[in-house]
């Protein structure tokens, strides 16, 4: 089964890049001629599919020969009744790509009124030709795109947002459960004999590792990529708690991670409330906050009983 | 030089030696080096209490002066060396650490005494042993005390813990200036001790005749201690603590070794010293199984302080004290930032100080938070003064098109002197804290004191079980547990002071490296 869809994929693939040199079309005596080992029906079998798909159109010539063509992508005129501004407001959004385009945009670029494009907004929308998004980075910037594509990681944001709101908390956790797993790893490799170096060698996970470790606690639905667990990862590094390393492995290096202890424990100032004290700069021999009246002071001091 | 510096100064002076030398040594800090006269009439002190303050804290080395006019000196106060008062009891543990109870007595009495010599310090040091050890020492060993109390001392000064202190090369001159020779800083040569006038002395002042006239020779040759020589102790430790806390112990053990090579060639307190090799440690280190593993991984994991400069003699590695104290330095401030702000704060702290400079967009993008709580924690920690901010303008003349661009950044020195500040605050009032709590409790301490004295002197004169508990009797159990709970604050607030000076150690080290 497998070797057959291979097949036709292949089929497929040569089919669209015949279609791409003869630009008025092609019969099926070209496929045939250019794949004289196919047969009938598995011809038939892929242009099906790639009719159905839309990515070919189908015609008939004078003669009732079949002739089939690349669907122009652009071509609007498959829409029931799609009027010239339809199409131009279609032609622009489609430009854009995956990048989306703003309604104001459209007006400018097509030199319609802004209700006119508008009005053909909605009607393309409720078409499902088009659809709108808010993007994160402008959030009141309803953005427009054609129905079938994803907006581009950077309007969206990537994994980090559910319905254009960075999701910290999902955040926090990824980066509790990547330090916890760093961690473990660690407390590992200390009972690795060998030497220091291979207790050091041991406790580096790669950034790989890690994604798989995620990915089978099962804490998130999305399908992270690597570059998202390296995000996190490098928060980490901000954090002070993980240290990156880079090996080659192959021709590419990997990036590998491993956790560490700060140098030095709480300080002393940070025991005592004078240090987190959010009066500090207030509180001097006189006034209302003073040493000897410091409410701080006193419930750090009474506190053991 | 600061107000809440001057302030724990002036609490210092005043908690060690009373109010007319806390008046004067104020003074001095107020109004910077002054001539005897200008004193009494600021500090409105007859000269003759002046003149005594001013010898006291001269004996304790916290003044020094100069020639002012012919004739005419000028004291000047040595603020540093007064908040080292704080550190003397690290001193004294550290010596009872590393050489025992003899070493821990002699220096105890030397930063009791501010500067002592030799003589004074065998005798009251035996005889503060001897107090210490009425019942576990035989007469036998006793005599030989002064013995061992020279040999410790000896030691103390050979390892440069104590030093000579130096004195006047010609003392007519109204202006003495006081010096001394390199070569006699740390020798004590035998013939500067009578053993046969220590050891008299000492039995006749145990026998109780209150000040006998024993002579010494050499009685105008001081000592004193030698505060550099512990603070390379204390900055060892920090280091071996950190690289412990990172690595292991026997990485610690590394460190040390490498340490100690490091001073046989150069000197301790320059920021980067003379590389050694691999061979050298090895000499300290037979048994290390992992030298140069271990060598290795702390050139990776101690933040800069070993380096590797090249591989003669099995790898040359050489200390680098300014990154040492830079990087702890910076685990220090993260560690405040993340108690007093919390995690994400300290994450975007440490951020924007790894690059430099940065954007506001970027701060959020690349610390994972949330952009608006990054806005306000960054916004919070420009407010404390932990960031900076930078304004970048595409033309000089001010006009909304050239929209200006800010960036944060860390200025390190400032921080550390901003926390500084603080620790001296924070000094400052624990220090006022305990004050108060002595002073609100005064009579109930004064009462202990006095019920002490009497089972003390009862105890002495012989007196029966039942007179004893008569007078212990006098204490409430009210009393008691109240006595308990007010000593137990006044120890945790000391632990806290001193622990406090720990931070200070650090921040002083890395300002030291920074100035160099």
């Amino acid at each position: 089964m497998a070797a057959t869809t291979d097949l036709d994929a292949q089929v497929e693939q040569r089919v669209v890049q015949l279609c791409g040199e003869f630009k008025q079309g092609i019969t099926y005596q070209i496929i045939q001629n250019d794949m004289p080992t196919l047969e009938l029906a598995q011809i038939v079998n892929v242009i099906n599919k790639l009719l159905a798909t839309g990515r070919l159109d189908m015609l008939k010539k004078d003669d009732d020969i079949l002739v089939f063509k690349l669907r122009d992508p652009g071509s609007l005129h498959r829409v029931k009744g799609a009027e010239p501004e339809e199409q131009v407001v279609y032609k622009i959004i489609e430009e854009c790509g995956t990048q989306g385009i703003w309604a104001r945009e459209i007006r400018s670029r097509s030199n319609l009124h802004l209700n006119t494009v508008e009005k053909v907004l909605r009607k393309l929308e409720s078409k499902k030709l088009i659809k709108s998004f808010n993007p994160v980075s402008a959030p009141k910037k309803k953005t427009y795109l054609l129905y079938n594509l994803e907006p581009d990681r950077s309007l969206t944001g990537g994994a980090w947002y559910s319905d254009q709101h960075f999701d910290s908390e999902f955040v926090d956790i990824l980066n509790q459960q990547c330090w916890r797993f760093l961690e473990q790893r660690t407390v590992r490799a200390r009972q690795v004999t060998g030497g220091p170096v291979a207790v050091r060698t041991a406790s580096f996970v790669a950034s790989k590792e890690v994604l798989k470790h995620i990915s089978e606690l099962g804490i998130t639905k999305v399908q992270l990529s690597i570059d998202d667990i390296e995000t996190i990862l490098e928060t980490l590094v901000f954090d002070g708690k993980v240290e990156r390393s880079v090996a080659a492995e192959g021709a590419e290096g990997v990036k590998l991670y491993r956790a560490v202890s700060s140098f030095l424990p709480t300080p002393a100032l940070m025991c005592t409330p004078c240090g987190v004290c959010p009066l500090i700069k207030e509180c001097d021999d006189v006034g209302n906050v003073t040493p000897v009246k410091c409410r701080y002071m006193k419930e750090w001091l009474d506190v053991e009983w | 030089m600061s107000g809440n510096l001057q302030k724990v100064c002036l609490k210092i002076l005043k908690e060690y030696f009373g109010d007319i030398v806390a008046k004067v040594g104020d003074t001095l800090f107020q109004k910077g080096s002054n001539p005897l006269r200008i004193l009494c009439s600021t500090t409105k002190l007859p000269l003759s209490k002046v003149k005594e303050a001013l010898a006291v804290l001269i004996k304790h080395n916290l003044v020094t002066w100069d020639e002012w006019k012919p004739g005419i000196p000028c004291y000047t106060l040595l603020h540093d060396r007064v908040l080292l008062i704080l550190r003397y009891p690290r001193y004294v543990y550290h010596v009872r650490e590393k050489f025992g109870e003899q070493s821990e007595m002699i220096i105890d009495v030397i930063s009791k005494e501010g500067q002592a010599t030799a003589s004074h310090v065998i005798v009251t040091s035996s005889l503060k042993m001897y107090d210490a050890n009425t019942d576990g020492m035989n007469k036998g060993s006793f005599e030989q005390q002064h013995i061992t109390a020279r040999n410790h001392l000896l030691n103390l000064i050979e390892n440069e813990y104590i030093q000579r202190c130096p004195a006047p090369q010609d003392s007519n001159k109204p202006v003495p200036k006081l010096t001394v020779k390199a070569e006699d800083l740390y020798s004590l040569t035998p013939e500067m001790l009578d053993l046969k006038a220590l050891q008299q002395e000492i039995q006749l002042r145990r026998a109780g005749e209150g000040k006998p006239e024993v002579s010494h020779p050499y009685s105008d040759i001081f000592w004193r201690i030698n505060y550099d020589r512990f603070h390379i102790d204390f900055r060892d430790s920090e280091i071996r603590n950190s690289i412990v806390r990172r690595v292991d112990p026997l990485a610690g053990e590394c460190l040390g070794a490498l340490l100690k090579v490091s001073y046989g060639r150069s000197d301790p307190w320059v920021s980067v010293m003379n590389p050694v090799t691999v061979s050298e440690i090895r000499d300290h280190l037979k048994d290390l199984k992992y030298l140069e593993q271990y060598l290795k991984i702390i050139e990776e994991q101690s933040g800069g302080c070993v380096q590797k400069v090249g591989d003669a003699g099995g790898g040359q590695y050489r200390i680098n004290m300014f990154n040492a104290f830079q990087s702890l330095t910076h685990a220090l401030i993260d560690n405040i930032v993340q108690d007093r702000f919390g995690s994400k704060a300290a994450r975007i702290f440490r951020l924007v100080r790894q690059h430099r400079m940065m954007e506001q967009d970027q701060i959020g993008e690349m610390s994972m938070i949330d952009k608006k709580e990054a806005n306000i924690l960054t916004y919070r920690l420009l407010h404390d003064n932990f960031l900076r901010i930078h304004e970048l303008r595409k033309t000089l003349a001010p006009s909304p098109a050239n929209k200006s661009i800010f960036l944060f950044h860390v200025d390190m020195t400032s921080v550390v002197r901003m926390i500084l500040e603080w620790s001296y605050k924070a000094l400052y009032n624990l220090m006022v804290q305990r004050e108060t709590r002595a002073n609100d409790n005064r009579r109930l301490l004064e009462k202990h004191i006095r019920v002490a004295t009497i089972v003390e002197n009862l105890n002495q004169s012989g007196g029966t079980e039942d007179q004893i508990q008569e007078v212990l009797d006098m204490m409430t159990p009210n009393e008691k547990e109240h006595l308990e709970q007010v000593n137990k604050i006044q120890d945790k607030l000391h632990v806290s002071e001193i622990a406090l000076d720990d931070t200070i150690f650090i921040l002083q080290m890395f300002t030291y490296y920074q100035t160099l």
